[in-house]
């Protein structure tokens, strides 16, 4: 399992003590997943922003 | 030959300089300000509604030919130097980004204040990562908040109290801390648009409020005596200045003050690249005037109040302080850079409903803070912090603007009709979320590249983690539902063939953040830390009056005092500091020494 997360865009990963373990197209079938654990860190992979995002100064 | 020596030099001509200026003036102190930008004010802004040259070819913004830096995402990258603004557009010239900005003034949350303390006693020391580097401020809210209470005053900023002296007001953000009276000027009406995210909101058990801002809903006069106009709502406040006034920026408001004295005096197209140092004391600024030679500014105190790259870049380059090393977590100067984490919005295209988008303010908006710093429990969430949720009405310019709900065309006719239907009928709600601190996120001087003057230019080194990664994913979920009420039975848009029929699209769902930060698209100009403030000497570069820790007569002020930063815009914490700062320059210039 790579930890570079650039490999993932588009993609859920799970992440314990810092480190990918896991990964899915989506929440749901990384939840699913046996060697996913309650504790670890679910989130998704952006891709780089494009456009104007106003954020307001 | 110097100039000749004044009481008070500053750096920087922004909200800081200036704050300072009519403080220090008023109190009988000679200042001199140094600006690197050109004087400009009102009369500059009756003609300068064109989008092209202010907000896309930047005229307001910092020229990266001359001066930029560089970036990297980690200790093993090499950084490589940003050659066109993209991530954030600091200002420059007389007022500063004050000149510019959209006007939210925002006061930080207590918690915010004692960050780390809250977390441990609410959730154990477990809940803080590793490698974060979050701390207290040194100073409390409460210690603050006299200073909040007069940039407000100063400023004419309108809004509605959630918090009177501990009394919580439905109607206010009642999870501000305790504001010592209520804001000088009432809030502006809600907007249909505004109107219609309160309700939202307040179905879902929300607290919603208008936001706090700086662009007058009616004619003000602050205690300075100084009389501004109200709002025209043209929509035309984030990098552009205001033609009337009614936006608080430091040339319509602080300035004036300080140059009625007699005692102030700015140079322009000055700038600093040194403060010359004996080791215990600041003794003079250096810097290159408009042709490039170097001057000389003695001052008995100095003021570095320019923005944060540039006093962190300053005190690195004249040796003042100990740079920050991040391996072992030693040294100040340059630690606890942040920015400020944005996605986790949600955008809805209307079918059935057209708000008037080419009307607003900059700071025209209503918000929710439920799920803001720590007003919500985090126990089981797998990150701390969190952000201001709200909808905002600060304009649609014509450039900018034109978003088209997903799945149409991106040009042709197609997208020239849905331009034509959605203008009025697009919205989003927007997270801002909060930026905690890390161990190997700081500023130092980049060994290879250099600016037009020959000095290095200051490196960043920084990239998301995961606990804002989780963080935004939190938020993405909470702005969605809330647009669901908005737009109750619309059609959240998956990559699949949409329906014509439904009320609306919505897009929007778990918010994400890019697999690393990137410095081309802008996100924010909120970047803070490197000269943070603190209680202790080996943690911080300044104590709780901005002074520095090892110079005494040097004060280093603005959001590079921030030790991490907040899920607010910081103008009006930065603003509170100055008038600290002010207030403890006028107790040196009486005792001297440390001033805690």
């Amino acid at each position: 399992m790579s930890d570079d997360l650039g490999q993932y865009e588009g993609k859920w990963v799970a992440m314990r003590d810092g480190r990918v373990v896991a990964h899915a197209d989506d929440e749901e079938t990384l939840r699913a997943r046996p060697d996913v654990a309650d504790s670890d860190l679910l989130f998704p992979i952006g891709e780089p922003p494009s456009g104007f995002y106003l954020i307001n100064v | 030959m110097a100039n000749k020596k004044v009481d008070v030099a500053i750096v920087g001509v922004g909200w800081v300089g200036g704050i300072l200026a009519a403080e220090l003036t008023k109190a009988g102190l000679t200042v001199v300000g140094l600006e690197r930008g050109h004087d400009r004010g009102t009369p500059q802004w009756q003609d300068d509604h064109d989008e092209l040259r202010y907000a896309i070819r930047y005229e307001m913004f910092q020229n990266t030919a001359n001066e930029t830096w560089s970036f990297r995402h980690n200790l093993n990258e090499t950084a490589l130097p940003i050659r066109q603004l993209g991530a954030w557009l600091p200002g420059t010239g007389i007022g500063g980004a004050g000149v510019h900005w959209n006007g939210q003034t925002w006061r930080f949350h207590p918690r915010d204040f004692t960050i780390k303390t809250s977390t441990i006693d609410r959730y154990g020391a477990s809940m803080i990562p590793a490698n974060m580097t979050i701390q207290d401020w040194g100073i409390t809210y409460d210690e603050l908040e006299p200073y909040y209470d007069k940039f407000e005053y100063m400023a004419g900023i309108a809004g509605k109290a959630g918090n009177l002296r501990g009394q919580q007001i439905a109607g206010g953000n009642v999870f501000e801390g305790p504001r010592s009276r209520q804001f000088p000027v009432a809030p502006p009406p809600d907007t249909p648009l505004m109107a219609l995210f309160r309700r939202a909101t307040k179905s879902l058990g929300y607290h919603p409020f208008t936001g706090p801002t700086a662009n007058l809903p009616v004619g003000y006069t602050n205690p300075d005596g100084i009389a501004r106009a109200q709002c025209t709502y043209c929509g035309y406040c984030e990098r552009f200045g205001c033609e009337v006034e009614a936006k608080a920026d430091p040339t319509v408001t602080v300035l004036p003050v300080a140059h009625k004295t007699g005692k102030f005096k700015v140079i322009n197209y000055a700038n600093a690249f040194a403060i010359k140092n004996d080791g215990k004391n600041a003794q003079s600024i250096l810097y290159y005037d408009s042709m490039g030679r170097v001057q000389e500014q003695p001052a008995d105190i100095i003021v570095l109040g320019a923005f944060v790259f540039n006093n962190v870049r300053l005190l690195l380059n004249s040796k003042l302080g100990t740079p920050y090393d991040p391996t072992t977590g030693t040294g100040v100067v340059g630690r606890n850079y942040a920015y400020q984490t944005g996605g986790g919005g949600a955008s809805g295209w209307f079918e059935n409903e057209e708000f008037k988008r080419y009307m607003g303010a900059g700071a025209l908006a209503a918000a929710i803070d439920d799920y803001n710093a720590d007003n919500f429990d985090h126990s089981g969430l797998g990150f701390i912090g969190g952000g201001s949720i709200s909808v905002g009405q600060s304009g649609a310019r014509p450039i900018q603007s034109l978003t088209v709900p997903p799945g149409l065309p991106s040009f042709g006719s197609q997208w020239k009709a849905a331009v034509q239907k959605y203008y009025r009928r697009v919205v989003q709600v927007g997270f801002q979320g909060e930026s905690p601190a890390y161990k190997q996120h700081y500023m130092d001087l980049d060994p290879n590249y250099r600016d037009k003057f020959g000095n290095p230019l200051l490196r960043i080194t920084f990239d998301w983690q995961p606990n804002e990664r989780a963080m935004i994913a939190f938020a993405g979920n909470k702005t969605l539902q809330i647009m669901q009420a908005m737009i109750p039975g619309a059609q959240v848009a998956k990559g699949g063939p949409l329906t014509p029929t439904a009320p609306g699209t919505i897009s929007g769902g778990p918010g994400s953040l890019p697999a690393h930060f990137d410095t081309t698209a802008y996100q924010s100009t909120h970047n803070t830390g490197g000269a943070i403030m603190g209680a202790d000497p080996a943690t911080s570069v300044v104590n709780s009056y901005l002074q520095m820790w090892d110079t005494h007569n040097l004060f280093v002020v603005g959001a590079c005092n921030f030790p991490q930063n907040a899920g607010f815009n910081p103008t009006g914490t930065v603003g509170a500091l100055a008038y600290r700062a002010a207030e403890g320059i006028l107790k040196y210039r009486k005792n001297g020494g440390a001033l805690v």
